[in-house]
C-alpha cells in the first residue's frame, strides 16, 4: 500500500472518531443527557484510539503508532464492557437513551473492537515504509492531515471545558443531572 | 480529575504537533495509566447477576 493511501485511511479513521465524539456532544446538549463518569472515560478511550492515528498523520505511518491506538482501544473497550455488564440483566434499564436500538456504551464497545480489527489489518498490509519516506512526509504534511489533526485538538479542548463545567475539580457524580458551574 | 485527564490528552496532542514525538508518547502513557487508575477508582461495585 502506498504511504499516502495509508495516510488517507488514517485520516478517515480520525474523522470517524471525531464524528463519534461530536455525536456524544449532540446527545449531551441537544438531548440533554449528561455523560456519566464511565461515559467520560469512554470519550478518553476514543481520544486515545485517535491519538495513534494522529501520530501517523503528523509523523508518517508507523506500526508503533498503531500499537498506541490498540492500547487506547483496549482501555476504551474495557470501560464500555464494564458499563454494558452493569445493565445487562433484563429489566435493570440502561444509562441514557438508546440510539438505533443500542445504548451509546454498546456502540462504543463495537467501535473499539472493530477498530482493533481494522488496525490489525493495517498492520498486515501497510507499515513497511522506509524511514526516509516518513521523514519526507513529516516535512511536508498534507493540508488535510493538518486540518484533521486540529479538529481532534479542538474537540479535546472542548471536552476539557465541558467536563470541568460538569464536574469541576472533584469527582464526577455517578448520575449527573446538572452542571456544577 | 476527569477534566484534568482531558487536559493531559490535549497537552499530549500539542506536544506531538510541535515535533516532540517521544515526549508526547511518554505523556500519553502517563495519561492512559491515570485513566486506568481512575477507572479502577470508579468501579467500586462488584458485578453480579441476581436471578
Amino acid at each position: 500500500m502506498k504511504h499516502i493511501t495509508a495516510v488517507y485511511i488514517n485520516s478517515a479513521a480520525v474523522l470517524g472518531v471525531s464524528f463519534v465524539l461530536l455525536g456524544a456532544y449532540y446527545i449531551q446538549f441537544a438531548e440533554g443527557e449528561f455523560p456519566c463518569p464511565l461515559c467520560l472515560l469512554q470519550r478518553l478511550g476514543m481520544l486515545a484510539l485517535a491519538f495513534g492515528a494522529m501520530l501517523n498523520l503528523r509523523y508518517g505511518i508507523s506500526s508503533a503508532h498503531y500499537g498506541i491506538s490498540i492500547l487506547g482501544a483496549i482501555f476504551g473497550a474495557s470501560v464500555s464492557a464494564r458499563q454494558i455488564l452493569l445493565h445487562i440483566v433484563p429489566g435493570t434499564g440502561g444509562y441514557g437513551s438508546p440510539v438505533l436500538g443500542m445504548h451509546l456504551y454498546t456502540w462504543a464497545f463495537i467501535v473499539f473492537v472493530v477498530s482493533i480489527f481494522l488496525i490489525g489489518l493495517m498492520l498486515v498490509i501497510g507499515t513497511d515504509y522506509e524511514a526516509s519516506e516518513r521523514s519526507e512526509y513529516s516535512k511536508r504534511i498534507p493540508q488535510f492531515a493538518k486540518i484533521i489533526f486540529f479538529i481532534v485538538l479542538i474537540i479535546t479542548a472542548a471536552n476539557v471545558v465541558t467536563t470541568f463545567l460538569e464536574c469541576g475539580l472533584t469527582q464526577c457524580p455517578d448520575n449527573p443531572t446538572s452542571y456544577k458551574y | 480529575m476527569m477534566a484534568g485527564l482531558f487536559l493531559l490528552f490535549l497537552i499530549t496532542m500539542v506536544i506531538a504537533w510541535y515535533g516532540k514525538k517521544r515526549a508526547s508518547i511518554a505523556v500519553f502513557f502517563v495519561t492512559l495509566l491515570l485513566c486506568a487508575l481512575w477507572f479502577l477508582h470508579h468501579i467500586s461495585d462488584p458485578i453480579n447477576i441476581n436471578l
